[in-house]
Parts: structure tokens; C-alpha cells; sequence
């Protein structure tokens, strides 16, 4: 198999999948684990999967030969190519994942569960063995559903828990409670500068610093917040009732189908052309802003999306 | 009994369950270990394991597709019958060990299953660099080995977390069995073969004519009003003997690989399961559930009381369950059971909790939709007559033959009333809010339900066991008792310790529950017919004769002739004058290895 372009979309449902709007979708490997979450880098991708099924990297450099060429690692002759297959990254304490972030060093992933966030290190081995983080926390704070990573302070970390938003600082080594305790966090994002957060029954928040947060308003149909996004002017919010758009002073207008929408993309390169991604209800696309939604056939739950690059 | 005649005992059961299961055709990875000691033909063997290992995942680079049921098998076959598999068949679990998409899935039985088969593959094959993870065996092996050991030490410290499971259990002594055999790591051999001994101890000592008594982690498939569920029964007829063979009970397919197998318990564990000789109390402490929110503190440990008449057993667990949210799916919290059929033998009650927090308080789907996911697969775990699964309002106490389970229910609760189960079989006898029975079986029972009730029958139909269609999945009296603020009080004594029935249902009407704290100030007081007092309090003391019951002091387990205190990773178990002594080498100032899954 060849690299994933660039310009196609990556889709995190049983497998990976990517493709175009109006093309086909192809799965990567042959893996069909339940996707959480995923990172696009330029030489990989990793993959989160839930129902203890670990964390997962697939080698994604163009440079590489096509990786269907036959390279036998087994010892066994004939064997069918073994590149061709995700590499396990989690070890015997690492679960279910919930949510990933990009972080540096290797294998350069925090990883989130629901016994909180973890970090690794290679062994001589060459498998990555985990070290957790949240285990002084309480029960709700250690369940960790979204991580940010501090834009300036790469150390520092937002968690999204089912207790609220923490900061865990110098990568994890001790934490910080924000003014959002107490509810479901299901996402993080940093946009316009701004840190938000999606609750599951307090609506949407933003906040300068990461630790006071200020309501951002809701739709009339609240519910929780799976993801959030820019686009354009706008601000696109996954809920459990469809998508919302706010234009930012907490005024929010739900759209298009109603589906438990876990995820929500735009195009790098056209601000009306979105992807959402619902559980269950499948794959959708809009190229007009929200105005018009079709579904991609294919699809029964979509927990996570990546746009292309630009 | 030396252990010499107790090992051809055990080997002649296994020989007849071998015999028995090989005459079917066909099955699958499990059934193969009977075909291969019968010396099936290798054609057929192939077609077995092809069968069995077809699953791809769809589509273009599809590979082979399988979970724990799979892994371990794979692992067992290639270290028991190395030199029987034929080669084409070892190809094939070579491409599914080293090519396949495998599931770990999110148990503890799961896990232990995935993790020796994989590291028996890893063993068979130990230099390949890449195996279906993309990892090599090396890697492979010692994740496994971590994982193994340290799940091995955490029960000999904290007890088993899947603890006393009549379904799950032989997914975890299967396995093991096939490490004591053929693990190439002698260390981990030796601590195999002692966790093994904690697991046969965990069946004998709360074995009761063919049941399993007292609570289990998880009794579900609407098997808890059987006296025989699950697949216990096979293990325990071929460890314990105790019974005719009856191939409908003793013979199961995930037990077909201990039949062939060369591992044989300590031959004590068999005397302790079929000495009734006394009445005695079993005590044992578990793991605490795994319950990773919508709570807002730690499980704490179970407590396990059991006691064993030589005509009943009734055992009642303290859960340590955090709070609403945490109601573990398959747990059964408490039964009384006596020698009879199916359904006939046993008395059970529950709360049928149900809550859209109740699934999501140990499973990672959304809240918001979990339990439709849930419930899509197993309808039955939102049935408002379910008889099983924990509920975080339940309370309980027990001395000897005498429980008092209390309820105190939210009014706004989904399922405001409690669930009592009573077999048919008896001709029940009611007087002064009692409910008698003699069980034929040489006991009496008497039932209290705290709160209005009504007779009502339960009859469902089900289709889990043996996977064939089960008319009779549930038949017997149901009780509901409408209050949030129910509970029953149930006293079971021996028929010999009686003049007669009508003198036991006299004595026991004539005295009366003391109600007036209930649920008032949270408490109710009983007397037993041997005149102790069980006084309760609903989330605070609980005295017999004045004294309070410290359940933070009961050991790992307690028993005649068992000396394990919690903790320590050391355990002696003596009967007559045979005695197994454990030391797991638990260094205390390490620490455990974290519980990552449920069960």
C-alpha cells in the first residue's frame, strides 16, 4: 500500500478509512478495531482504539517503497508482506483509548483512557512501555476524553475528563483544577487563540488561560459537545443532537441531520465543505456550509476525523 | 486420598469426557484437543482448524480475524500437540498468529486468554521478528509474561477480580492449566501452578453438590436460578468427581482442554469440596470492581460470607460498590441453594437496576448512547424481571443461615420495586408475613419480604446455553415487592436441627422482625431460631449479638483448615493430613501491577 495523500480525508470508524468527497474510501491495513481518535504526521499515522483494543501507528512516508512489495520479516519464505500492518504501540496497561495528542520525543504520543492519560518510552525490545499519569487523581478525573496540548507550553496539557477540564503540567508531572468541574468534558480546541470546551450538560465554554472558563452559550437543544472547529468566521460544534454552528457570542443554530455527531471537519481548502462523522449515523458531507448534508454510504459509526492537509 | 489415586481418578473422568465429547463431528479449537487424543484423522483436523480460523476482516488486504476464543486455543494446540497437529494445520495457526487482526477484548478472562495464547505462540516461534502486532516474539513473550505474573500476583494479594464466576472461571483456569503444562519460563510455571491451586481452592470451597454457592462476580445469562449454571460443572466433575457422570453438565467444550491436559490439582482441594460433614463459614476477600466513573470514590474490596450446611449454602457478598452508577452486569450478589433441579433449588432476590449511567460506569461508549449498544446485544439486562446484575441500593448482612437484604431505592428510580425468585417446587406455607418451605432436601427456608408483595410467575425462554434454544431459561414464582424501601429477611436451617416443618414454620413465625427502625432510621433487627441477633443498618453497622462485624479484617480467605491472610501473598490449606502451602513471593514494597480491565 502507498502512503495516504495528502489530500484525502482520514476517517476513524471500524478501521481507518481514507478517501475523497465522491471517491472511494479505502481502509488502512486490515485492522477493524473500533476507532477513538487519531494523528496525521507526516511520516505516520496513529490510531486510538476503544473496547481494549490499545494504540496503534501506521508508517505513512512517501518516501518509502511500495510497502506491497514483498519483504518477509517472519523467517518464512513467501510469506505476504509484513510492513503492511499497524504497529502495536500500547503494552499490557495501556486499554482503551479515548483520545491522543501529539507530543515530543517516542513514540510522541500522550495517550488518554479511561484510567487517565499516559506517556511511553521504548524498551530494548522495541515495543513502547507506558507510564500513567493520573493515578492520584479521583475516579472522574483520571477518565480522560480529550487532550490539548498548550500551543505555546508543550509540556503543558488540557484534559477533557468526565470531572471537568484539568491541566496536567510539566507532562503530567503535577496537575491544576479549572473553574469546569464537576460535568463530562468531550473536547478541547484552541481556536482564535482561545482555549474552548465542549460538556456533556453545560454547554460550551472558552477561556484565555485554560483554567477560568466562561460559558459560551449552547443551542436551544443542548445535549453534549463532542467536538469543536473553525470555519471560516464560524465555529462548528459537534453535539449529540447534529451540528451547530455559532459565529462565536454564544448563539448557536443546530443543522442539518439529527445524529449523535462525535465529530466534525473543514476542508483546509474551502470553508463551506465540512465532514461529521455521527455514532451511530454515519458519515456526512456538506459543501455548503451546513446548508445541504448528504451521506457517504459505508459508514455506521464515526467517532473521529482528519481533514487533508493543506 | 494420596494424590497418586486421586490422579486416576481424575484421569479415568477425564478419559469418559474425552470418549464422550469426541464422538461429536466436527466443532471447533477447543473440541480438537478430544479428536487429536482420539487420533482423528489429520484431513479432518485441518478442516477443523481452517473452519475455525476462517473469519477475515472485509475487503481488500483482508487478514485473518479472531479474539481471545481464538488466540488461546491456537496457543494450546501448538504446545500440546506439537508433534500431532499436522503440518498444514500448524501453517494455518502460524498465518493467523502472525498475520491476523486479534482482539484482545476487555475482561479479565479475555485478557488472560490473549495473553498465553500469545505467548505460547510466541514460544513456538521465537524468532520471528514480526509477528501479528508488529512486534516480535521476543516482545510478544514478555508482554505477556508481565501481564500473566502480574495479574497472578494481584489475586494472590488482592483476590481474584473475576472472582467466582461459574462462566468465567474455567476461561481462567483453562488457560492457566495450559501454561502449568508446557510455559517454557520455569518461574512462571511454578506461579501458574500456585494461582492454579487458589482457583480449584475458590471452587471447593463454596462446592455444593454440583452449584456453586454464594456470590460470584458475574452469573449472568439469566442462568442465576439454576442450581448447575455456566460451565463450572465440567471443571468441577472432573477435579471434585462427587457425581454420576451426566454429560449434559460434565462435559463442555472450553473444558476439553484440561481433560487432555496433564496438570492435576493438590488432591486435598477435591476432599475439602465434598466434606459436609459440619456446617462451617467460608469467608474470602475480592478484588474491588472496576468502576472507572460517573463515581466519585473507589470500589472498595468484596467480602464474600458463605456458609455451608451439609443440606443448604446461603452467601451474601459485601460489593464495596461506589455509589448510583456502579452496577456491575452479571453480578449476583447473594443466593441461598439446596440439592434439587434446576430452578427448584435456588432463592434469589434483586434489585433490577437500570439507569443510562449504569452501563457507562465500566464501558467506554458515550453515555449518552450506551445503553442502547448494550442493550441491542442483551435485551434481558433492561428487562424489568431480571433476577440478576448489581444494583447500588442493595444492602446485606449475613450469620451463619440467616441474611437480611435491604433496599433503599430512589422514588424516581426506573425500577422502583425488587425482584424475589421462588421455586415452584415447593408447596410454600404462609403465616405472620413469613414464607415457608421445606425443600425436601433437608432443609427448611423460611423468606420475610420486607413490603408489600405479590405472587406472581416468571417463565422466559432463552437461547445462550449450549447455543440452543431453552425453553425453561427462567420457571418459578416471582415475588414483587413494589417499595423502594423493600428487603427480605431469610433464615434456612437444617431439618435435623427441627422437630418438624410445622414446628419450624411455628417458632419461626413467632417471632417477628423488628421493623420499627426500617426504614425510618435505616434499621432492622432479627432474631435467629438459635437466638442471635442480626441488627443492620442500611449504610452503617452491621452487629451480631452486639458485636460489629469488621469486614476490613477478613482474610484473603477463611475456612477450616485455611490460613491465608489478605495481603500477603502467603496462603496454607490443610485437610486431614494432606496441607498446600503458597508463597507467591509477593515483594510488598512494589506495586501491584493496575487492573486495566472489567469482569
Amino acid at each position: 500500500m502507498e502512503a495516504v495523500p495528502r489530500d484525502h480525508w482520514l476517517i476513524g470508524s471500524k478501521g481507518v478509512y481514507h478517501g475523497t468527497i465522491g471517491g472511494s474510501w479505502t481502509r488502512i491495513g486490515a485492522q477493524e478495531y473500533g476507532i477513538s481518535s487519531l494523528i496525521r504526521e507526516p511520516d505516520r499515522l496513529v490510531a486510538g482504539a476503544s473496547w481494549g483494543s490499545g494504540l496503534w501507528e501506521w508508517p505513512n512516508d512517501a518516501d518509502q517503497p511500495d510497502r506491497t512489495a514483498h519483504e518477509d520479516q517472519s523467517g518464512r519464505p513467501d510469506r505476504p508482506d509484513q510492513t503492511d500492518r499497524w504497529k502495536q504501540l500500547h503494552d499490557e496497561t495501556l486499554t482503551e483509548i479515548m483520545a491522543i495528542a501529539s507530543i515530543g520525543g517516542s513514540p510522541g504520543v500522550v495517550a488518554g483512557s479511561p484510567y487517565g492519560i499516559a506517556t511511553g518510552r521504548y524498551d530494548e525490545l522495541g515495543a513502547v512501555r507506558w507510564t500513567h499519569h493520573s493515578d492520584g487523581l479521583r475516579v472522574n478525573e483520571r477518565f480522560t476524553n480529550a487532550i490539548l496540548v498548550h500551543p505555546d507550553e508543550p509540556a503543558t496539557w488540557l484534559i477533557g475528563t468526565e470531572g471537568g477540564v484539568l491541566i496536567a503540567d510539566d507532562s503530567g508531572a503535577a496537575w491544576r483544577r479549572t473553574s469546569i468541574s464537576g460535568t463530562a468534558v468531550r473536547v478541547l480546541a484552541c481556536i482564535h487563540g482561545q482555549f474552548w470546551a465542549g460538556t456533556d450538560d453545560q454547554g460550551i465554554w472558552r477561556s484565555e488561560d485554560g483554567e477560568r472558563w466562561d460559558s459560551a452559550g449552547h443551542t436551544t437543544d443542548g445535549g453534549a459537545v463532542f467536538e469543536l472547529m473553525l470555519a471560516g468566521d464560524d465555529i462548528v460544534a459537534a453535539t449529540e443532537h447534529g451540528v451547530a454552528i455559532g459565529d462565536g457570542s454564544g448563539h448557536w443554530v443546530r443543522n442539518g441531520p439529527r445524529h449523535l455527531c462525535a465529530a466534525v471537519r473543514c476542508h483546509p481548502g474551502s470553508t463551506s465543505t465540512w465532514l461529521a462523522g455521527a455514532t451511530p449515523g454515519g458519515l456526512w458531507f456538506t459543501e455548503d456550509g451546513g446548508q445541504a448534508w448528504r451521506q457517504i454510504r459505508g459508514f455506521v459509526n464515526v467517532r473521529a476525523i482528519i481533514a487533508p492537509v493543506a | 486420598m494420596d494424590q497418586a489415586t486421586y490422579n486416576r481418578q481424575v484421569d479415568e473422568r477425564a478419559d469418559r469426557v474425552v470418549r464422550q465429547w469426541s464422538k461429536r463431528d466436527g466443532g471447533g479449537l477447543w473440541d480438537l484437543n478430544a479428536h487429536l487424543a482420539m487420533g482423528m484423522d489429520d484431513a479432518k483436523v485441518v478442516e477443523i482448524v481452517r473452519n475455525a480460523l476462517s473469519d477475515q476482516t472485509d475487503g481488500w488486504g483482508g487478514r485473518p480475524a479472531g479474539g481471545p476464543f481464538h488466540v488461546y486455543p491456537c496457543g494450546a494446540l501448538i504446545a500440546r500437540w506439537p508433534d500431532r497437529l499436522p503440518a498444514e494445520a500448524l501453517e494455518i495457526i502460524r498465518d493467523f498468529m502472525m498475520d491476523g487482526v486479534l482482539e484482545r477484548g476487555n475482561t479479565e478472562n479475555h485478557w488472560l486468554m490473549f495473553y498465553v495464547g500469545n505467548l505460547l505462540a510466541a514460544e513456538r516461534w521465537p524468532d520471528a521478528k514480526c509477528m501479528w502486532n508488529g512486534l516480535s516474539a521476543e516482545a510478544n513473550r514478555a508482554e505477556a509474561t508481565r501481564w500473566i505474573l502480574g495479574m497472578i500476583e494481584r489475586t494472590a494479594v488482592n483476590g481474584h477480580h473475576e472472582y467466582d464466576s461459574p462462566q468465567y472461571h474455567v476461561e481462567h483456569m483453562v488457560p492457566m492449566i495450559t501454561l502449568a503444562d508446557h510455559a517454557a519460563d520455569p518461574h512462571l510455571r511454578r506461579q501458574v501452578e500456585q494461582v492454579l491451586s487458589l482457583y480449584v481452592a475458590d471452587m471447593a470451597l463454596e462446592y455444593f453438590y454440583g452449584a456453586w454457592a454464594g456470590g460470584h462476580s458475574r452469573e449472568g445469562y439469566r442462568e442465576n436460578t439454576w442450581r448447575k449454571s455456566g460451565a463450572i460443572s465440567a471443571l468441577q466433575y472432573l477435579y471434585f468427581g462427587d457425581e454420576e457422570f451426566e454429560p449434559k453438565h460434565h462435559v463442555h467444550g472450553f473444558c476439553i482442554p484440561p481433560a487432555t491436559a496433564a496438570y492435576r490439582p493438590p488432591a486435598l482441594f477435591a476432599e475439602m469440596a465434598v466434606d459436609r460433614s459440619s456446617a462451617h463459614v467460608v469467608k474470602k476477600t475480592k478484588a474491588p470492581r472496576t468502576i472507572y466513573r460517573r463515581v466519585e470514590h473507589e470500589a472498595r474490596p468484596v467480602r464474600k460470607y458463605t456458609y455451608m450446611s451439609p443440606s443448604f449454602a446461603l452467601g451474601s457478598s459485601q460489593l464495596g460498590l461506589p455509589g448510583p452508577g456502579a452496577g456491575p452486569i452479571d453480578l449476583i450478589s447473594w443466593d441461598l441453594t439446596w440439592r434439587g433441579e434446576n430452578q427448584q433449588a435456588k432463592i434469589c432476590c434483586n434489585h433490577p437496576y437500570r439507569s443510562p449511567e449504569r452501563f457507562s460506569a465500566f464501558l467506554v461508549g458515550y453515555p449518552q448512547q450506551i445503553r442502547r449498544q448494550i442493550g441491542s446485544d442483551k435485551p434481558y439486562l433492561q428487562w424489568p424481571d431480571r433476577l440478576f446484575g448489581a444494583s447500588p441500593y442493595e444492602r446485606m448482612m449475613q450469620h451463619e443461615g440467616t441474611v437480611i437484604v435491604l433496599y433503599k431505592i430512589p422514588p424516581d428510580d426506573e425500577a422502583p420495586f425488587i425482584n424475589l425468585f421462588l421455586p415452584r417446587s415447593i408447596g410454600w406455607v404462609e403465616r405472620d408475613g413469613w414464607i415457608m418451605g421445606d425443600t425436601g432436601a433437608g432443609a427448611y427456608v423460611a423468606a420475610y419480604p420486607i413490603g408489600p408483595y405479590e405472587w406472581t410467575e416468571i417463565r422466559e425462554e432463552g437461547a445462550m446455553r449450549h447455543l440452543a434454544a431453552n425453553p425453561d431459561q427462567i420457571d418459578g414464582w416471582l415475588l414483587r415487592i413494589p417499595d423502594v424501601h423493600g428487603g427480605l429477611i431469610l433464615e434456612a436451617r437444617e431439618a435435623s436441627d427441627e422437630e418438624s416443618f410445622e414446628a419450624f414454620c411455628a417458632r419461626r413465625a413467632a417471632l417477628q422482625p423488628d421493623l420499627s427502625g426500617w426504614p425510618g432510621s435505616d434499621r432492622v433487627a432479627v432474631e435467629t431460631l438459635d437466638g442471635n441477633r442480626l441488627e443492620m443498618y442500611y449504610d452503617g453497622v452491621h452487629r451480631v449479638d452486639g458485636t460489629a462485624i469488621d469486614y476490613d479484617a477478613y482474610p484473603l480467605y477463611e475456612a477450616p483448615g485455611v490460613d491465608a491472610p489478605a495481603g500477603t501473598g502467603r496462603m496454607t490449606f490443610s485437610h486431614g493430613d494432606q496441607e498446600v502451602k503458597l508463597d507467591f513471593g509477593v515483594d510488598a514494597s512494589k506495586p501491584l501491577m493496575p487492573i486495566r480491565v472489567i469482569g
